[in-house]
């Protein structure tokens, strides 16, 4: 590792729009004189890939729930590609605007998968697959085991729909989330 | 039903470590109180404290969630169980916003190393640019400790982690190497103005330490049942100030621990 990998390959000459000059630099505060700032220059991505719940046929996007940094990350990049749980009306999605979160025009394409966040969780549609996580993470530990994971999960499936069918209805249907509760019951998570 | 209403201590052999480190985290809350938790022993912790002596704290988890009623024990601080109940959920941004303003009163944290100042290191181990290790990062870490009233960190006792200075200085204690010049200034000379307080408290397997409020320097409060100040000294890498010490760590009673078993955890996610 180096302190700054961009710098060591001289890839901080202002040459690249994306790339900023500097990591970080100092200012100070002269709005409230609270002293020295640091400037911490925002990140400029070519995409974001975002998975949602909820999208409108024109793309209005709509996310249910902990939003982590979802819109910064939307609104940051230059191509947006939503993948979405369902697709519905756009008419439907704008019946209560106040809950979407980003227009349709910031968006450049919409993907309907369903349980395409698979295996981590969406929240109201179903839960994160810790034992699927904990298998990849065991697998996956030398170059021989992810190659052979890869085989098994990414090369050896020919599209999404086989990947759900290898991972079987009862796997999916015990991932749930409860209509309620927003998460699944029924998933076991501890050692109990 | 009787360890529900047993309000009597525990006797060592009793509980897990993990137990006892959740009701001195417990210990540690306000009632009314807005706390910042991470995934693991803090959500234990301020939930106990919710059931027992501070029914009106709030929690705060970093992915969204502001004063969630989880039925269920959240896996990590983006688990859906966070958002059951909440008072609102939004996003990072907003509920580091709140932090920044100055609404959290206490956060717990977690560190790879911490030194007598309470400077914590989660960033490497070695030279930052020949690395021995390179640990997770800062996280949030440096941001919540900076910008919370008080900040609790929960650690392992090992004499290696317990270090005279961190190879790393990653979330400020109570003396910092001040940035570029290398002097050694107090946190409230580095914060001027915005300066809110710091940590307050270290927990451990083995003890509970605190900071001088003139000097920041770290002494032992009180040590775990089961164990000597000696014993903590031992697993110390600097000269640790003993002579504080008021006695033992108030064990969990019957009661907590039929909470954080029955009630809080029956699942077993993190009191296995």
């Amino acid at each position: 590792p180096k302190y700054d990998m961009l710098a060591a390959h001289n890839l901080r000459d202002g040459n690249n729009p994306v790339i900023p000059q500097k990591k970080f630099d100092f200012a100070q505060d002269t709005f409230y004189g609270e002293g020295q700032l640091i400037h911490v220059p925002a990140a400029r991505p070519d995409v974001c890939i975002a998975h949602v719940q909820q999208v409108g046929e024109d793309g209005t996007v709509k996310v249910i729930g902990q939003r982590y940094s979802d819109a910064e990350a939307m609104k940051a990049a230059k191509t947006l590609i939503v993948v979405a749980e369902e697709v519905v009306p756009e008419h439907v999605i704008r019946q209560d605007p106040g809950a979407n979160l980003i227009p349709h025009y910031l968006v450049d394409a919409i993907v309907e998968v369903p349980w395409g966040a698979h295996p981590t969780g969406c929240y109201g549609f179903y839960e994160v697959d810790g034992a699927f996580i904990r298998e990849f993470y065991n697998r996956t530990k030398t170059q021989e085991g992810f190659d052979e994971w890869a085989q098994e999960w990414i090369f050896g499936v020919k599209d999404f729909n086989e990947y759900l069918e290898k991972l079987g209805f009862n796997r999916l249907d015990i991932l749930r989330a409860n209509s309620a509760t927003k998460y699944s019951n029924r998933v076991k998570r501890g050692a109990v | 039903m009787e360890a529900l209403n047993n309000h009597n201590y525990a006797k060592p052999g009793e509980y897990k470590v993990i137990e006892y480190l959740a009701v001195a985290g417990a210990r540690e809350v306000q009632d009314g109180e807005v706390v910042f938790a991470g995934t693991g022993l803090p959500m234990l912790a301020v939930t106990l404290a919710q059931k027992t002596e501070a029914p009106k704290a709030s929690i705060i988890y970093e992915a969204g969630s502001a004063d969630g009623r989880p039925v269920d024990l959240p896996a990590s601080v983006g688990d859906a169980r966070c958002e059951y109940q909440a008072s609102v959920v939004s996003g990072l941004f907003d509920v580091f916003n709140q932090l920044q303003r100055g609404s959290v009163d206490l956060a717990f944290l977690g560190g790879a190393e911490v030194d007598k100042y309470g400077n914590v290191n989660t960033t490497v181990i070695g030279d930052y640019k020949n690395p021995k290790v390179r640990l997770t990062g800062s996280g949030g870490n440096p941001d919540i400790n900076s910008l919370a009233r008080r900040t609790v960190f929960i650690m392992n006792q090992e004499k290696r982690r317990f270090k005279e200075a961190v190879d790393y200085i990653t979330s400020p204690g109570w003396r910092i190497k001040n940035w570029p010049s290398g002097e050694w200034i107090s946190r409230q000379e580095a914060y001027g103005k915005n300066f809110r307080g710091g940590p307050v408290a270290v927990i451990t397997n083995m003890a509970v330490f605190r900071f001088d409020e003139e000097t920041g320097e770290m002494y032992l409060h009180t040590v775990h049942a089961g164990f000597t100040a000696k014993d903590v000294q031992d697993n110390v890498g600097f000269e640790l100030d003993v002579s504080r010490c008021i006695g033992e760590t108030t064990p969990p009673t019957y009661h907590e621990l039929y909470l954080l078993n029955q009630v809080i955890d029956p699942e077993g996610l993190f009191i296995a």
